[in-house]
């Protein structure tokens, strides 16, 4: 196999990529985001492990054992602090359309221009290397794929360079699916499909290989770890004391966790292309997850490699891909390249694109659109010159990477080029987190901070390593820069004993934090600072509701706002946006003077294109803008804290209205369902009043008619006609007392009654009703006094409609009614028992309804006028007291009803 | 001779209406419930039936229905005599085939002209 | 959950996590010794790798504990 063969997998390969890429901006466009998933994001975070992880990590488990894996614990730990931290991180970047980390803190710290260059600036420093180790590993891995032993290190021949070509189809891709769009704070969809699938080729190639190694050459891993305890030197290796101090281990431990945040690429797929913060709660423990079973097999392979080739010349650095070379698996060995491929070229697109978004928002851009010339030049032209200024910030980032491996790198083993470049951007740390959390955190603190940092950063590290490659002169790390010998690069006054990395780490995060904090507390801050720092602090409190108020003073006009938009989303882009937001906010557009909400709501959109520093810039040019004081800021904050207060409010009232219009509503149904029961009482009772109206004039006609009848009948049908106007006579009654006690026009005339007296009075009065129909009636009155306050009248019209309705419903033969009263605590019960067929349980709430029997059973005609039970509940509620029926013990019904004694 | 039957569980009404049919000359029974009715109905047969509709047992639409699906009892003409004055209670009475339908109260020279035509009608 | 109960146990995880894997305690397993044919350390990392995988599962997919009137 020659390198031409790898060469073409590789150029295979990115082409599947483009396909993916692709598939998944061609399934966007049907609307089914395929980044829109936990999964997705969860695997996109792993573009952390890059080439280093696949080949390196082998190559320090080699010489340094186990201490590899606290660049992976350290992400572990992170993991914890996600849901606090990078979900504010995401929040922020979201509300305030940040889309790079020097976009993030410019624009914390008052949208400085200079804070953000330095920042690109570092970044690209501290990166580049980064990248390049990535083209050097593809370099190394095709070469031992094809079988040559090391690559060439010369420009010269930079044309017959395989990488070159690599490098070049990659460059492609990038600038394809990564500067497409004008708007960089639309996600990249097709570059994170194609990401998480290489998480996902780089895991299965590298846990094939573990497994290949530990279960194809060896017997598993008990087999290799025992091969190895009996070897002194590869025994070590099991340890960590005896290859590495606790403190580098702590030290890397502390340095991966801030990577896993700060590093471009990560802070690229965690925070700027994150669709949904809840994705975070799965990658939280899938992310861990991922890390882990790509580390399982990477010290069994690193003491593989070497029990079976130490000494033959092989680089530990590529133990990966020479294990199933040696072993004859060449398809393996290929899906091993691919993977090793994937993991280094996953990271030099995020890179890359995260670089490239930061050099052309906070330099290149701001640069072009302070020529006044571009300002008045057509909308294509500047949207164009803006794409391309980022396309050529991609191609010169890679040529920068490329030019590095070839001049520089060949100097460096690969992972202490990535632990240099984690203690570049681990400076972030001190400025984000304290932005975060601190309003107090100052823009002149953060320069101060980052600056030292880097300061110390550079010294302590990159110059030991430049000594270390032979560019500087290595006495420097002996004796110190000028020969000052506290000033030494790798032991700074005086203090040794700690590594290159820890050492650097530990002193540049040390100046960096104390200089950030120190200057923040002794220099003041501007309003637009306090304005943005509390917007950063307090960002779930302010995502909904910071259009409310604005810290922006002066004049603008909306027709310059819109054309200044114009000029980057085209003229009726630029029209909608602006008339969608007034429209959203209720902002009236009436007046050509604009509300500073659209002033703030356009800077917005801008920082979206072409990052906060430059949109402020631009936004400058068509506004005339007065100082605002800080005691402004903080009035304009206070008010929009009333905002919500007001809003909260207002929201509550419109609750409570709703709630009163529901119980008009119920109210208004009520009155029409009394009105239906009116309109059907007087049809009952009308009804009711027809039948003896019936017979009475049937008999009366019959009478007259038949003057020729004998007496005998005469007499019956003339007494039939008495008995029925009787009856009308009493119905009339009944419905008129029955009208008077729910009008509530009848009163009470309470005196004190003796109630067992009372109801033997009753009894008495229907007894001979009662004899008629054979009824006995057993009276258990008790001796002893019941005495009530009531109407006596009425209690005995209550008494007397019971009674007598237990004498209709008793049976023929056998008749039996009970009566009885007692006291139960602070009231008197009156029950009154018969025997007949009872009433079933579903109707023993609805017969002291008016006219129940008649309306509940339109068939039957009630016997008797079908009010006395309404009447008797209405004349024992008048009394405060309580009427119902339940069963007889063995048939029949019972009716009692109480009077309260006091 | 014509066969009548009145049915109503208003004792007074029962008996006025026995009276005026008899003196008519036609051949009249009564009945003081819906299930005396059905028997009546099925026993005798006869050409007309005055029919109340609120009965404590069966009511008037029921015996109405029953007679008019019957094959052997269906040219039994049945007026209703009713204290149901609603417009949708008299349409039901028709709907179920009845001859006539009077609200009570009624006239019973009125009442008695229409069941003598009911009757001459054939 | 409130969301302030959710982050004090992250941030809770975050240190245990700290301690478990820095020195004095990872020092217990920085041993010479083969345990089940794996090297002590060796096996301590990866299974406290997995428990604090676990422990972050729950802390991030669980709803917390139920409340008191036993919905």
């Amino acid at each position: 196999m020659n390198n031409g063969i790898a060469i073409v997998i590789a150029l295979l390969y990115l082409l599947f990529l483009f396909g993916v890429a692709y598939f998944a901006e061609y399934r966007l466009k049907k609307g089914k985001s395929l980044i829109n998933n936990p999964y997705v994001y969860a695997l996109s975070l792993a573009v952390y492990c890059t080439a280093w992880t696949y080949y390196g990590s082998v190559g320090l488990a080699a010489s340094h054992g186990i201490e590899f894996i606290a660049v992976y614990i350290g992400p572990t730990i992170m993991a914890a602090l996600f849901w606090p931290v990078l979900r504010k991180l995401v929040r922020i970047c979201r509300t305030q359309r940040i889309n790079s980390l020097a976009d993030f803190i410019s624009t914390r710290y008052g949208k400085n221009f200079s804070l953000a260059v330095v920042v690109t600036v570092l970044c690209v420093l501290g990166i580049i290397p980064y990248i390049s180790l990535q083209l050097k590993a593809i370099a190394t891995s095709i070469s031992v794929l094809g079988g040559n032993n090391s690559p060439e290190h010369n420009l010269s021949t930079f044309l017959q360079d395989d990488t070159f070509y690599i490098a070049g189809v990659i460059t492609l891709f990038i600038i394809l699916f990564g500067a497409r769009s004008i708007n960089v704070s639309d996600k990249h969809e097709g570059l994170v499909a194609a990401i998480a699938f290489e998480s996902i080729i780089k895991l299965v190639a590298f846990v094939a290989v573990g497994i290949f190694v530990t279960y194809g050459i060896f017997n598993g891993f008990s087999d290799i770890f025992n091969q190895a305890a009996e070897n002194e030197s590869l025994k070590k290796l099991f340890l960590l004391e005896s290859n590495t101090s606790y403190t580098t281990w702590f030290g890397m431990l502390l340095l991966s966790m801030l990577a896993i945040v700060f590093l471009p690429r990560q802070f690229q797929m965690g925070v700027v292309e994150n669709v949904n913060e809840n994705h975070l709660k799965k990658a939280i423990w899938l992310f861990p997850l991922y890390l882990l079973l790509i580390n399982i097999f990477v010290l069994p392979v690193a003491l593989a490699g070497k029990l079976l080739l130490n000494g033959s010349g092989v680089s530990p650095d590529t133990y990966v891909l020479a294990l199933p070379l040696m072993h004859g698996s060449k398809i393996l060995g290929i899906c091993t390249f691919i993977g090793g491929f994937s993991a280094a070229t996953s990271m030099i697109i995020v890179e890359t694109i995260a670089l490239s978004t930061m050099m052309a928002n906070n330099i290149a851009t701001p640069l072009l659109l302070s020529t006044q010339k571009f300002i008045a030049k057509e909308d294509r032209k500047l949207t164009r010159s803006i794409l391309t200024i980022r396309r050529v910030s991609i191609i010169l980032i890679i040529t920068l990477a490329f030019l590095y491996d070839k001049l520089v790198a060949q100097h460096f083993s690969l992972v202490s080029i990535g632990m240099v470049s984690f203690a570049a951007v681990a400076q972030f740390a001190p400025t984000v987190l304290g932005g975060i959390y601190w309003k107090s955190a100052s823009q002149k603190g953060a320069m101060a901070g980052i600056c030292s940092g880097f300061a110390i950063w550079f010294f302590t590290a990159v110059i030991p390593s430049m000594c270390s490659a032979g560019i500087l002169n290595s006495d420097i790390v002996v004796n110190g820069i000028f020969g000052i010998e506290w000033l030494n690069p790798v032991s700074l006054f005086g203090i040794s004993g700690m590594d290159m990395i820890t050492h650097c780490f530990f002193w540049s995060i040390l100046f960096n934090t104390i200089s950030f904090i120190a200057v923040s507390l002794y220099t003041s801050r501007s309003a637009q600072e306090t304005y943005q720092a509390e917007i950063f602090v307090d960002i779930f409190r302010h995502s909904n509701e910071t259009e409310y108020n604005v810290a922006w003073k002066g004049t603008a006009y909306i027709s310059d706002l819109s054309s200044l938009l114009s000029k980057f989303v085209g003229n009726e882009r630029s029209e909608r946006i602006i008339t969608g937001y007034a429209q959203k906010k209720k902002i009236s557009l009436a007046s050509k003077q604009a509300d500073p909400r659209i002033v703030a709501f356009v800077e917005k959109i801008l920082s979206g294109i072409i990052g906060s520093a430059s949109a402020r810039i631009m936004v400058s040019t068509v506004t005339k803008e007065e100082k605002i004081k800080i005691d402004e800021v903080i009035r304009i904050l206070r008010e929009s804290q009333q905002m919500i207060e007001l809003n909260k409010e207002l929201r509550r009232k419109s609750v409570e209205l709703q709630k009163a219009t529901e119980q008009l509503t119920a109210a208004n149904d009520q009155m029409r369902d009394l009105d239906i029961l009116k309109d059907e009482f007087l049809y009952t009772v009308t009804h009711e009043l027809r039948t003896p109206l019936t017979s009475i004039r049937a008999m009366a006609e019959i009478v007259y008619d038949n003057p020729a009848m004998e007496e005998e009948e005469k007499d019956l049908f003339l007494s039939g006609m008495i008995k029925e106007t009787e009856r009308l006579s009493h119905l009339i009654t009944q419905v008129l007392s029955l009208e008077k006690y729910e009008s509530g026009r009848q009163t009470l005339n309470k005196t004190a009654v003796m109630l067992n007296q009372l109801l033997s009075d009753t009894v008495s009065s229907v007894a001979t009703l009662a004899k008629e129909k054979h009824i006995e009636i057993k009276n258990n009155l008790p001796n002893s006094m019941f005495l009530v306050q009531c109407d006596e009248t009425l209690i005995q019209q209550v008494l007397y409609n019971l009674l007598t309705n237990a004498i209709k419903f008793s049976p023929a033969e056998n008749a039996v009614i009970k009566i009885g009263i007692y006291t139960n605590h602070d009231e008197l019960q009156v029950w009154i028992e018969d025997n007949g067929k009872g009433i079933p349980n579903d109707l023993h709430s609805l017969i002291f309804d008016k006219f129940f029997q008649a309306r509940s059973q339109t068939i039957k005609k009630p016997q008797g006028s079908g009010l006395g039970l309404a009447i008797s509940k209405k004349i024992v509620e008048m009394h405060h007291g309580k009427i119902w029926v339940e069963n007889a013990d063995v048939r029949g019904s019972r009716f009692i009803f109480t009077l309260p004694i006091s | 001779m014509e066969k009548i039957l009145v049915v109503d569980d208003d004792p007074y009404i029962l008996m006025s209406l026995e009276f005026l049919m008899k003196k008519e000359g036609f051949e009249v029974k009564v009945a003081r419930n819906g299930t005396e009715a059905l028997d009546i109905i099925n026993k005798d047969i006869p050409n007309l039936v005055l029919l109340d509709i609120m009965m404590p047992d069966v009511d008037g639409y029921a015996i109405c229905k029953y007679v008019k699906a019957s094959k052997k009892l269906q040219d039994i003409k049945i007026v209703f005599l009713s204290a149901k004055s609603k417009e949708s209670d008299i349409q039901k009475g028709y709907d179920l085939g009845a001859s006539l339908y009077i609200t009570k109260p009624f006239s019973t020279r009125e009442l008695m002209k229409k069941v003598k035509e009911i009757i001459s009608s054939g | 959950m409130p969301d302030s109960a959710k982050k004090l146990r992250f941030a809770f995880l975050a240190i245990l996590l700290l301690l478990v894997f820095s020195y004095p305690l990872i020092s217990i397993a920085d041993k010479q010794q083969l345990i089940w044919g794996f090297p002590l350390l060796y096996a301590y990392i990866f299974l406290v790798w997995i428990i604090a995988i676990f422990l972050l599962f729950l802390t991030a997919e669980k709803r917390g504990p139920k409340k008191n009137n036993g919905q």
